[in-house]
């Protein structure tokens, strides 16, 4: 891996905040190194091995409440210098940013032991290995049936230091691993997906399983036929969940998003309860081995865990110090300006997969991936649809019989979603996946859902 | 920029210097700056986006990017520290791990045959949008802004996006091109949510974006545009009526067509997705089945590509492998004749790229992408479209919309949309008409286009690959007319 040290990044850092403290009443500066790697493969053959080296400030800066960000990876001295000029005189003409307040008061102590939670050296050094762990994969997806395989398998470590003007000031490091693969049968509409995510090598990290996965779904899904649209009750995966439940906890319960009234939440308040009683969701940054933790939020704000549905009912929106009402404290989710989500964490119930296809009484889909969400409106009820991508199947005899059937279309809202929530499974599995709409990590069971519209098309 | 040229030169004799055997390398140097100015419901707002626009709103970027087959195998290896040391270690990563990656493939990568050049390019412009004060830009943004002053019959959520930025880059290879390309980018982008109480709600987002300059941007007069659309959405909360059942006409204006063209078209005729390439991303093609030549629709269907054109924001004459940039016919006559190609994939069908590589920065690989995609124009106006429908509606805009990852079942939800009857356009607005249709489907029920004069162009952003690139791409046609369809 990369020899890029701390020694790179201190003398930008040495140039921004001179220029800085001379115009900002607050600000922050996050130097970032990150070393990160990508193999992409698919016809069962790798088609790119990617490296990237990056240094990068991400600066907040404010003069008497008039704000702005930026992120700067050109880190020569006269561009920086030049820039945060030009940054200068936009403060002296941009208005009042009525959203921010200030940045947290210190001093805050953090919990040291997470570093070691969120970091594997055996990350830093897998360098050649990464490859065999793609071929392991995709052997084992091939020995279920698949006829190909396409994946990509992300891993790297970024370091994070960061000062600001309240005079605190901490750093970290976390390593990731990101490992995603699809199989296809003969039948090219016949696919399955499955991945496996973690900081750390031997913490939940099976490429070999995510291949396994892949492999039995695509060729359970050969011979699918056109699904009948109308009502249905549906088991998701916990990969679905992260477009169509967990947007609800990273998304709309920003409290920056409400603010805005950009989110289907707009006019909930705590207390109003939004989805069955089974589910409780946090937003957890500090949980082990989860890809978003860290000790402290972009303000140095110790990261927490914030129970944001509880039971169904509303208990919290995340924010940071600007957007904290009075009587309360910052939730630890910082973007400055905009508040962040970690890592999104949802209850488990009681149910294995089988028990869940085998107490649903209605008939019902096994739905084990979902893409392209799209939504009518961000404003209440935000109606949106979404399309089954992997394997789909209608569930005869109580799950005994899995009938692969394609082509249709998810219909349905958040809030009649969460509501309809039936029973959860037994079991939480880290999820972060391409282009999703919750664009944090999830931890999410599998969830049966009552009486959602499936469509399909009139040609 | 100029100062590190030396610097990417090095690099690439590094690539071919020490025993390294590659066969083919490149470097790209790349500088991008973005600037992104939004009121948020009247306020000022610099910084990201609570919703996906661009990565990173106000953004000073510059790196290099090495790319090399060696043995068959790709590598890519990228640093912003610009020095020599970092520059010779990402030679060193990207040769090794291509090396490395070759040994796992069976049959190994090679890029096409194709001319080099020792050139430069940029888009025409006379003001560039980057050189714009802070001060003019919230002028601009202010008379949008002013407009939630005047009294409206329902209330609006609104968001007005100003999105500036240029890219310069420097690309070179061991087969001898030399290409510097310039291209400042401005994007208007009004969001505009019209919610009235009791849950009623209407939301458009459009994107005015041109490779022209401010000058151009300037000359669209959008004022009156984003005033006709708030009233459209109250118009539509107030007054839509539900959608006709049975079969139907259905006239879709050029936002409609624009979106159709990139989405059931310009995807799936992507080659990179028909050979495989994005199977775990953007996904595949139905014409993975197909060859050159099918029929996808009828006759009168066209589907044009093309990065060469003025003003477009999707604009470029070399791509970022070399190629000169053409227009592509994708559907001629019905007829499936072209896929979007990059040196990679060309080689695979051992023909030559038709300059499709692109890539957002420089820490981005190449790939196959679109431009500018459209429905050709046809020999209709558009009362001759109208005047022998008896039932159908016209669909201006949309809103929820999406494609599977075929790119074969596709969603449309209209937004402003009339009923037509017995050769009439009415006043009655019709609410969320579902337009739930297949590609060949949907261009087998094509039977008319409009005539040039009525192409409209709309920016937008191509979502694509891991990790994204958003590309700056336009999507336009006429109004296109569809037989006998049935809303979902």
């Amino acid at each position: 891996m990369s020899n890029i040290t701390i020694e790179n990044l201190t003398e930008a850092v040495k140039i921004a905040k001179k220029s800085i403290q001379k115009f900002c009443s607050d600000w922050s500066i996050k130097g970032i190194i990150k070393v990160e790697n990508q193999i992409r493969f698919s016809e069962s053959q790798i088609d790119i091995n990617k490296n990237w080296n990056e240094i990068k400030l991400e600066l907040f800066l404010s003069q008497k409440r008039r704000t702005m960000d930026i992120s700067m990876s050109d880190l020569n001295p006269k561009v920086i210098e030049s820039t945060l000029k030009s940054c200068e005189k936009l403060l002296n003409i941009a208005k009042l940013n009525t959203n921010y307040k200030r940045l947290a008061e210190g001093p805050f102590k953090y919990d040291t032991s997470l570093q070691n939670h969120i970091y594997d050296e055996k990350v830093v050094k897998l360098n050649e290995k990464a490859i065999d762990l793609v071929e392991d994969a995709t052997e084992s997806s091939l020995r279920q049936g698949a006829k190909r395989v396409a994946g990509s398998f992300f891993y790297g470590t970024t370091q994070f230091f960061l000062e600001n003007s309240m005079g605190l000031e901490g750093n970290y490091k976390r390593t990731n691993l990101n490992f995603r693969i699809r199989a296809f049968a003969e039948d090219m509409y016949a696919t399955g997906e499955a991945l496996s995510c973690s900081t750390h090598l031997d913490k939940d990290f099976d490429v070999v399983s995510a291949g396994e996965e892949a492999g039995k779904i695509c060729k359970q899904a050969i011979g699918g036929k056109k699904g009948d649209p109308g009502i249905y009750n549906i088991i998701i995966f916990p990969k679905v969940c992260t477009e169509l439940q967990a947007p609800t906890a990273s998304v709309a319960m920003n409290s920056y998003v409400q603010k805005m009234g950009l989110a289907w939440l707009v006019g909930k308040r705590k207390g109003d309860k939004i989805a069955n009683e089974k589910i409780s969701v946090w937003d957890d940054g500090i949980k082990k081995y989860a890809l978003n933790s860290s000790p402290f939020d972009d303000e140095l704000v110790p990261s927490k865990r914030t129970l944001l549905i509880d039971h169904g009912i509303i208990n919290q929106f995340f924010n940071n110090s600007s957007l904290a009402k009075k009587s309360e404290e910052s939730t630890g989710n910082a973007g400055i300006i905009m508040p962040k989500p970690t890592n999104t964490v949802f209850s488990i119930g009681d149910y294995t997969l089988e028990e869940l296809m085998e107490i649903s009484d209605k008939p019902t889909l096994l739905i084990t991936s979902t893409w392209y969400t799209r939504y009518q409106s961000y404003a209440p009820p935000a109606m949106l649809s979404s399309l089954p991508k992997d394997g789909m199947f209608l569930i005869e005899n109580k799950g005994k019989i899995l009938k692969p059937v394609r082509e249709l279309r998810i219909n349905s809202d958040h809030y009649h979603l969460l509501k309809h929530t039936l029973a959860l499974g037994n079991k939480l599995k880290q999820v972060s996946t391409w282009l999703s709409t919750s664009d944090n990590t999830v931890f999410a069971p599998y969830m049966l859902i009552e009486g959602i519209r499936m469509t399909t098309g009139t040609k | 920029m100029e100062s590190y040229k030396d610097l990417a030169e090095f690099a690439l004799e590094l690539a071919q210097g020490n025993g390294k055997n590659c066969d083919y390398a490149e470097v790209r140097l790349e500088t991008n700056h973005i600037d992104t100015v939004a009121f948020i419901n009247g306020k000022m707002h610099i910084g990201n986006l609570p919703i996906e626009l661009t990565t990173d709103a106000f953004a000073r970027k510059t790196g290099i990017n090495v790319r090399l087959l060696v043995n068959g195998g790709m590598g890519m290896a990228t640093t912003n520290q610009l020095n020599k040391k970092a520059v010779q270690e990402a030679v060193e990563l990207a040769y090794h791990t291509a090396y490395r990656s070759s040994k796992q493939r069976k049959v190994p990568i090679r890029m096409s045959e194709e001319k080099t050049y020792i050139t430069s390019w940029q888009s025409k412009y006379k003001i560039n949008p980057m050189e714009i004060s802070l001060e003019e830009k919230i002028e601009y943004l202010q008379q949008f802004v002013d407009i939630f002053k005047e009294r409206h019959p329902v209330e609006y959520i609104h968001i007005f996006v100003l999105l500036t930025e240029q890219r310069d880059t420097y690309f070179i290879t061991n087969e001898g091109s030399r290409i510097s390309g310039h291209v400042p980018r401005v994007a208007f982008i009004p969001i505009l949510i019209a919610v009235r109480s009791g849950g009623q709600n209407e939301q458009s987002m459009s994107n005015y974006a041109t490779t022209g300059g401010w000058d151009k941007l300037i000359s669209w007069n959008l004022e009156n545009q984003v005033r006709k659309k708030i009233k459209i959405l109250a118009d539509i909360i107030l007054s839509a009526k539900k959608p006709p059942e049975g079969e139907i006409d259905i006239i879709l204006g050029p936002d409609v067509a624009g979106i159709i063209s990139h989405e059931n078209c310009g995807h799936p005729h992507e080659a990179d997705r028909i050979l495989g390439r994005e199977g775990a991303q953007a996904g595949e093609s139905y014409l993975r089945e197909h060859k050159l030549g099918f029929k996808i629709g009828n006759e009168c269907v066209n589907v044009f590509e093309d990065p060469t054109i003025p003003d477009s924001y999707g604009f470029y004459l070399y791509d970022d492998e070399g190629v000169k940039a053409r227009r592509r016919e994708l559907i001629k006559n019905g007829i499936f004749t072209e896929m979007l190609q990059n040196r990679e994939t060309a080689a695979q069908f051992n023909i030559q790229s038709n300059a499709a590589a692109r890539a957002i920065a420089y820490d981005r690989e190449p790939l196959v992408r679109m431009a500018n995609t459209f429905f050709a124009p046809g020999d209709y106006s558009f009362e001759e479209m109208v005047e022998d429908i008896k039932l159908g509606i016209l669909m201006s805009s949309f809103t929820e919309w999406n494609i599977d990852d075929k790119r074969l079942q596709s969603k449309y939800v209209g937004q402003e949309a009339y009923l037509i009857q017995n050769g009439q356009v009415t006043n009655t607005l019709v609410l969320k008409p579902a337009l739930e249709i297949s590609s060949p489907g949907l261009f087998g029920s094509i039977d008319a286009q409009g005539k040039e004069n009525t192409i409209e162009w709309q920016g937008a952003f191509c979502g694509k690959s891991e990790p994204g690139q958003g590309c700056p791409v336009w999507t336009g046609g006429p109004f296109i007319r569809l037989r006998n369809v049935r809303l979902g």
